[in-house]
């Protein structure tokens, strides 16, 4: 084993992203090698941490203020430039809305007349245009409506191998529980309970971006746990895949090194998800 | 180094009483260099006690060996509790740590929380490059993904950035709570 193929396999353990395979043969170097022993012993404090959803939301954040420092260094540089762009964007925004309603007006006013003719059904007017909307509309699942989709009522749920859960129940009636999920898609995660109107509220990570993920790594979410009453039995997990480059273009730019090639197959072959992932956990009695 | 990872799949795995064996010679070779040899030897039989009482069960080194990481940490930090409360070195009841149940108690939640603190100190003081790698590794990127987000040329670059940094903040962290212990 390399110098490099070590301190890969301890940079992949310090954040639970080896496979099963690579794990056993770092502890099987371990085993035989004091300095890498030594090495994983002096990792296992940081690595616990990591493990910690709470503490790896806490170091993102810590992480950001960096990146958010430039940028604010940046505009107090040069605060003409965002009067101006404000005004720009208002401009575009305007122009953007008053576009899409006189093409949307022209669309129902086109489908109305091509569904004159034929038997009216008893619709009543609003509710045929939205009748011919949706069929004119197919649903998307663009960026920035995936937040929001999963929390229609008539979303398509996942059930299928690639997300594992389990209820973890706490406190004297059962009532308080945190939820331990390992996904074989990363990305981020989200996830969010019906209250009493059954509105969904999100209830992790409480604002801001999802939580990241790594494929195939146990999370227990959320820090603390949730209070579950009256009917409010139901959470709702979603997990949006992470934007990944193609393995054939890794493999021709020779980015994957060997066990990761062998492996680009298999991973080729596994179903990957397009969309949002909706997982809904019912909380049944104790 | 023995080509371990090169061996065959049909072999049998390494039996439990070896896996034992070197995890004992490992322990102490680690201890031994953070305290006295004999106190070293001692915190090793003490985790093979412990692992024979309590995990009994487990024989598979992929579960052993993060366990007793994990023992051995938590052994060394009542060590040095105990050392600088009284100066007592008496033995530790195997009871004393319930690593399984996920709970902490008082003491250790504390020490958890004063490792997250001098963590985020630590990780205040980690230089752009640092903060961005381990940024995108918390994303869930992977090495080759993280190699081309810098756009260098070589993997084993950013494998040798990662352990850097790794040690870097480790350090910082040890560091951290030295000066907090002894603070003049």
């Amino acid at each position: 084993m390399t110098q490099n193929e070590i301190r890969r396999l301890l940079g992949g353990y310090a954040i639970n992203a080896l496979t099963e395979g690579e794990r056993t043969a770092l502890f099987e170097a371990a085993l035989e090698d004091q300095d890498l022993f030594d090495a994983l012993q002096n990792d296992d404090a940081l690595r616990e941490l990591l493990a910690d959803p709470v503490a790896r939301e806490q170091i993102r954040q810590a992480l950001q203020p960096a990146a958010a420092g430039r940028r604010r260094s940046f505009w107090t540089l040069h605060p003409w430039l965002f009067g101006g762009l404000i005004g720009a964007a208002s401009v575009t925004v305007a122009l953007v809305i008053a576009i899409g309603t006189v093409t949307w007006h022209r669309e129902t006013a086109r489908l109305a007349t091509m569904a004159a003719p034929q038997p009216a059904p008893a619709i009543p007017a609003p509710a045929r245009n939205l009748a011919a909307r949706e069929q004119t509309r197919p649903v998307q699942l663009t960026p920035g409506a995936a937040a929001s989709a999963p929390l229609a009522a008539n979303v398509p749920l996942y059930a299928g191998p690639l997300v594992r859960y389990s209820v973890l129940r706490s406190g004297p009636s059962g009532a308080a529980v945190r939820i331990e999920v390992v996904s074989q898609v990363a990305g981020s995660l989200t996830l969010y309970r019906a209250d009493a109107a059954g509105q969904w509220q999100r209830v992790f990570p409480v604002d801001g971006p999802g939580f990241s993920i790594a494929a195939n790594a146990s999370y227990q979410i959320p820090g603390d746990p949730i209070a579950i009453r009256g009917n409010q039995k139901k959470l709702r997990l979603v997990i949006e895949p992470a934007a990944r480059p193609a393995i054939a273009a890794q493999l021709a730019a020779g980015a994957l090194n060997e066990p990761r090639a062998q492996a680009a197959p298999r991973a080729a072959a596994a179903p990957r998800p397009t969309g949002p992932l909706v997982i809904e956990i019912p909380i049944g009695p104790n | 180094m023995e080509p371990i990872a090169a061996r065959s799949l049909d072999q049998a795995p390494i039996a439990r009483e070896e896996i034992l064996r070197k995890l004992r010679e490992r322990m102490v070779g680690f201890a031994a260099s953070r305290m006295q040899k004999d106190a070293a030897e001692d915190l090793a039989q003490e985790v093979l006690i412990l692992l024979h009482e309590k995990y009994g069960h487990l024989d598979r080194l992929e579960d052993l060996l993060p366990l007793s990481l994990k023992i051995v940490r938590f052994k060394m930090l009542a060590y040095r509790r105990k050392a600088r409360r009284r100066g007592e070195y008496t033995q530790q009841s195997v009871d004393e740590i319930q690593t399984p149940d996920g709970h902490a108690d008082a003491l250790t939640a504390m020490e958890q929380r004063e490792t997250r603190e001098r963590l985020m100190a630590a990780i205040a003081g980690l230089g752009e490059r640092c903060r961005r790698l381990l940024a995108l590794k918390l994303e869930g990127k992977s090495f080759a993904e993280i190699q081309i987000a810098f756009g260098v040329s070589s993997i084993n670059t950013i494998y040798t950035w990662d352990f850097r940094c790794r040690q870097n903040l480790i350090e910082s962290m040890n560091a951290l709570r030295r000066s907090s212990r002894d603070p003049e």
